[in-house]
């Protein structure tokens, strides 16, 4: 696993544990410490979000460093040459 | 949803709740052997009241209100909005009288909704509209099958999280049988 996919999945990581506290604090609408830990979480996913666009550039359309157009320059998952394990 | 939003929600539920139960105490004067009413002033049961004993959601919001619930009773006899307004912030000691003089800045009507409201946020910051609600309600009744409600506690870290399927340690079931045996 390269450094740039290693990056993506934890920020996968902390995306998924986002959306587990979201759906937590559907049911338990007054938890506070689950309150807390989403305000958390979301922290550290922007914190990762923007390491990783720093070193391999914007990763959405709705990045802060990026032009209409330019995150869509990158290759696409097509493109994206993996092993394949059989 | 964002933290505004959540909270305006938070306090029409209670402010619905605060009419509930002001029907409730009225109740209460005319006919003191109701149901209702005995919820009322014993607060803890109020899910028995709108009979959803059975849906944890409903369990969780009016449980949050226990407290502020009490009061709201005791307000529909003086002064309902007040008091609902205060439930929303969850501040169970908070006397209507008392604490406007305490509070700075507070002058006219409206001007103490917009303190309250935004009270309200850094009271969901601080963490003060936490209520326990337990696993299982305090009386089961006899021949229902109750489901533990989950209760908020470590969680894996993100990356575990995220291999499990759940950042939750109680709801990781890992299928681990085969034909009703260990495999």
């Amino acid at each position: 696993m390269t450094d740039q996919e290693r990056l993506m999945r934890q920020i996968n990581s902390y995306r998924f544990m986002s959306w587990e506290l979201h759906i937590f604090l559907d049911t338990h609408p007054n938890n506070c410490e689950a309150a807390k830990k989403l305000e958390e979480t979301r922290k550290k996913i922007d914190e990762l979000t923007k390491n990783y666009e720093d070193a391999y550039g914007p990763m959405g359309e709705t990045s802060n460093q990026t032009s209409r157009w330019a995150w869509i320059t990158g290759p696409w998952p097509w493109e994206i040459e993996e092993e394949v394990d059989n | 949803m964002t933290d505004h939003q959540y909270l305006q929600y938070m306090q029409n539920l209670q402010n619905t709740q605060a009419t509930q139960n002001s029907q409730s105490a009225q109740n209460a004067q005319s006919a003191p052997n109701m149901q209702g009413a005995q919820n009322a002033q014993s607060a803890p049961n109020m899910q028995s009241v709108q009979g959803a004993q059975s849906n944890p959601n409903m369990q969780s919001v009016q449980g949050a209100q226990s407290n502020p619930n009490m009061q709201s009773v005791q307000g529909a006899q003086s002064n309902p909005n007040m008091q609902s307004v205060q439930g929303a912030q969850s501040t169970p000691n908070m006397q209507s009288s008392s604490n406007m003089s305490n509070m700075p800045n507070m002058q006219s009507n409206s001007n103490m909704q917009n303190m309250q409201s935004v009270q309200g946020m850094h009271s969901m910051q601080s963490c003060e509209l936490t209520v326990e609600v337990t696993p299982l309600p305090a009386q089961t009744v006899v021949a229902m099958a109750y489901v533990p409600f989950q209760q908020f506690d470590t969680t894996y870290t993100a990356e575990k999280g995220f291999n499990q399927g759940t950042i939750f340690p109680d709801l990781d079931k890992p299928f681990t049988g085969k034909r009703g045996v260990l495999r």
